[in-house]
């Protein structure tokens, strides 16, 4: 027995006109199968239509708040990773160029006793700068606290300047705060 | 769409968690619903109705006003639970879950009934097991959000005539996985105040 278009018309779910409509109640009186499938499709519409619907556990917006605080986090700390390693990668590739560029210009003798050269003269300008020394704290023992008062001068800024520098990259860092769009 | 909604979008947009706080408000049930019957538990129901919320807030500015919000959303829940199940790439829902769910409370008021409502559930996620991700999105959006066949198209990005030809295919599997599940005796008939032990 053929089911066409019986089985087409209980399957698309569209409303039918009343003249197949009667078709389709003849059809079904003699069609097993078929009556089966119309019984199972309205069974199942049934099931599905009476089920109540599933509701959240209370908090639901609570819960979303903290998750996206959680995600922004997350997120920052990913971009701050990111921004190192490209540093860190850009940083090498930069010396790696360099390196091979100047790989085949690179006269290592001349090189290494240019090295020993800038070394003895450092040296003997250190030397050279203690002597002085010497004898500037013989001539001039009035010195002394002066010079000690602008080291110590000197030594307060240069902290300063460096808690600064370190308060604002620890800030730039920082999660954002909730009500700051990330965006 | 609502006067209260746009400006909670508008505000969101400006980077508003509060506002867009009021739309998770509103719209909760209807997202959570679509996951659950989606993924079939509510652990996974949650965790992707969050997540849906989650990118919806991160693409806002991709919304075009012009749409319905309730259904933007609804697109973007259904496509997450739809790489989600093919990720877990298991269409059936974890049988540890649903025992948990099924043993009812000792103080719950009425246990017979929580368990029949718990069967009735566990008779829904058999049904929507067989079907595919996509055929299972619209099957939930035709029959829980009552949402006509164009909508279901612009939800999920397909045209309407794969919508309709979608939903003839799920209503056969569905139909036939109710006549598997009669032949199999899983849909009983339990008389009233009959324990479920037998």
């Amino acid at each position: 027995m053929s089911h066409q278009p019986f089985e087409t018309w209980l399957l698309s779910g569209e409303s039918l006109n009343p003249q197949q409509e009667q078709a389709l109640d003849a059809h079904l009186q003699t069609c097993k199968e078929c009556q089966k499938l119309s019984i199972a499709l309205y069974q199942v519409s049934v099931v599905l239509e009476t089920s109540p619907e599933p509701t959240p556990q209370p908090g639901f917006s609570q819960r979303w708040h903290k998750r996206l605080s959680v995600h922004r986090h997350q997120q920052q700390q990913r971009r701050m990773w990111f921004m190192t390693l490209g540093l860190f990668s850009i940083a090498g590739f930069i010396l790696s160029a360099l390196l091979i560029l100047n790989h085949q210009a690179i006269n290592w003798v001349y090189e290494l006793s240019q090295f020993i050269a800038n070394f003895s003269l450092a040296a003997a300008r250190v030397i050279q700068l203690w002597s002085i020394l010497q004898s500037i704290t013989k001539t001039l023992p009035i010195l002394i606290p002066m010079m000690i008062l602008l080291g110590v001068g000197l030594f307060s800024a240069t902290t300063v300047l460096i808690i600064t520098w370190f308060r604002s990259l620890i800030r730039l860092y920082k999660p954002l705060e909730e009500g700051v769009s990330v965006r | 769409m609502h006067e209260k909604e746009a400006l909670w979008i508008k505000q969101a947009l400006n980077g508003s968690d509060k506002a867009f706080g009021f739309l998770v408000d509103s719209y909760q049930k209807p997202v959570y619903s679509l996951c659950y019957r989606m993924l079939g538990n509510s652990r996974d129901a949650e965790d992707a109705a969050q997540e849906s919320f989650i990118r919806a807030y991160q693409n806002l500015k991709k919304y075009d006003p012009k749409r319905s919000f309730a259904t933007w959303l609804l697109s973007i829940a259904s496509h997450y639970c739809i790489d989600r199940i093919r990720k877990r790439q298991l269409v059936t829902v974890s049988t540890d879950v649903l025992q948990t769910e099924l043993i009812p409370d000792r103080n719950t008021p009425n246990p017979e009934r929580r368990f029949q409502e718990q069967e009735h559930e566990l008779m829904i996620q058999n049904l929507m097991n067989d079907l595919k991700p996509i055929d299972r999105a619209a099957v939930a959006l035709r029959y829980w959000h009552e949402y006509s066949e164009v909508e279901i198209a612009e939800a999920l990005n397909l045209t309407v005539s794969a919508v309709k030809s979608r939903l003839y295919r799920a209503r056969q599997t569905l139909a036939k996985t109710w006549m598997d599940m009669e032949n199999a005796h899983l849909i009983g008939e339990r008389r009233p105040h009959e324990s479920p032990a037998f």
